[in-house]
């Protein structure tokens, strides 16, 4: 559900304040570049939660780490790509 | 110049264009930020929970890869018989725990429907 | 430690940087190599993931990228102090300014087309639903079928994006295309387009609209160009 987005980030007084759709739909566009785009200045990308710093390599980082291994050992089922080339 | 953007509030303005509905975009797109854990107010419940999905997401991903690895074996006919059936129970059986483990940390099918970026392109 | 926003063409003058605070309204300040620059604020503590948070970095952003080329950095970019950004700068410079270059007078556009779900036959939680089978083979035999209206569906959703990128694609210098990446989505793309022909885009995504009846389409911004960044040498460690 699309409440998801809003208890995801919620404090208390942030859960109340609900946004109108155009606000929330410009929200999720923005968490999907901040959070996984940009340009990555640093090895890793720390956050913090609950007061704790959290060095977050990215689940994308990792499993990239993972698919280059298995494209070296030339695994031969993958699907073909879904990026349609300009 | 002072920025009229409220600090709580995303920048207005960013609905270039549309065809269509706005709720009707909410809809398809409540997927997107599931990926981190973003709970701020992080007690040991959500940080389980956080876990709980990701790994769960994982083991979902293999359970998928490895079915349509055995249906095409199957459609391809390099199984016998016995080996489909075998198979079969095998991800019968891991579906169902896959279930009872859902169940017991409160997570519904949408929750484990991280994108995981290159490794979902497996699928 | 510091937080970095963005890498810039040269510094940014000091009245910019002085009209915009950075996260917890730390001041923002720049450093460059030779005419590659990033701008940056002292942090505590790595950002946590809250609204008010990732507000600020974007809204750091969009004032630094008036008038500039500008590549937004990822949120949470946390370095150890000025030398390591210096250091990052130098070693990546040639890759950066080119980055640069690349973005020059362009904006990025999203575009986000979702089709009908009752007409795709997907489950509306990407989950196969349960074969609910009883014995293995059983099992086996729908997920089989379940297979192939799913390769038919991403079939479809494929022709779909290559049509709607070959109508939008024209207007950007350069795009970026994900085809279903959920079942209601049909595709999820940014292009980056000149500042002078965004108005052309516009009419480009109602005319998509008007000719596939059955699809909606949501552009938005102009954001900062996230998807069209360089990627970087980083030191590990």
């Amino acid at each position: 559900m699309s409440s998801d987005v809003r208890t995801n980030f919620a404090t208390d007084d942030e859960a109340q304040h609900a946004l109108s759709p155009e606000h929330e739909l410009t929200m999720l566009e923005l968490l999907d570049r901040v959070l996984d785009k940009g340009v990555v200045l640093s090895g890793d990308i720390t956050l913090s939660v609950a007061d704790v710093d959290l060095v977050y390599v990215g689940l994308r980082v990792l499993l990239s780490s993972v698919e280059a291994a298995r494209r070296r050992r030339g695994g031969d089922e993958l699907p073909p790509s879904q990026v349609v080339a300009p | 110049m002072a920025d009229p953007t409220p600090p709580d509030l995303p920048p207005a303005d960013k609905i270039f264009a549309r065809v269509g509905d706005l709720d009707e975009f909410l809809r398809g797109l409540d997927r997107v930020t599931q990926v981190l854990p973003a709970r701020v107010n992080a007690d040991e419940k959500n940080v389980e929970k956080g876990l709980a999905q990701l790994v769960l997401t994982l083991i979902d991903l293999l359970r998928q890869l490895m079915e349509r690895q055995a249906v095409r074996r199957m459609e391809g006919g390099t199984l016998t018989e016995e080996e489909v059936e075998r198979l079969g129970r095998t991800f019968m059986l891991l579906e169902k725990r896959m279930a009872e483990l859902k169940k017991s940390f409160d997570l519904e099918d949408a929750d484990l429907n991280i994108d995981l970026g290159p490794l979902g392109k497996l699928l | 430690m510091i937080y970095a926003y963005a890498i810039t063409a040269g510094a940014p003058p000091a009245d910019v940087l002085d009209g915009a605070p950075g996260l917890a309204d730390a001041p923002l300040a720049a450093r460059t190599v030779e005419d590659v620059g990033a701008v940056y604020s002292r942090i505590e503590r790595g950002p946590s993931p809250t609204r008010e948070d990732i507000l600020r970095h974007e809204q750091v952003i969009e004032t630094l990228m008036r008038g500039r080329p500008l590549l937004p950095a990822r949120f949470g970019t946390v370095l150890r102090d000025e030398a390591a950004l210096d250091h990052l700068l130098t070693i990546n410079h040639k890759g950066l300014a080119a980055g640069l270059d690349r973005i020059r007078g362009c904006v990025e556009l999203g575009v986000r087309v979702m089709w009908d779900a009752a007409g795709t036959e997907v489950d509306e939680a990407d989950h196969e639903p349960s074969p609910g089978a009883t014995t293995g083979t059983a099992y086996l035999i729908v997920r089989a079928a379940q297979e192939r209206r799913r390769r038919s569906t991403e079939a479809r959703a494929g022709e779909l994006a290559a049509n709607l990128n070959r109508l939008l694609r024209p207007c950007a210098k350069d795009g970026v295309v994900r085809v279903l990446p959920s079942p209601q989505v049909v595709m999820a793309a940014a292009y980056l387009v000149p500042q002078d022909r965004t108005g052309e885009f516009r009419n480009r995504v109602t005319e998509a609209g008007a000719a596939f009846e059955t699809l909606k389409l949501l552009c938005s911004g102009p954001w900062p160009p996230y998807h069209f960044v360089p990627e970087l040498e980083v030191p590990r460690g």
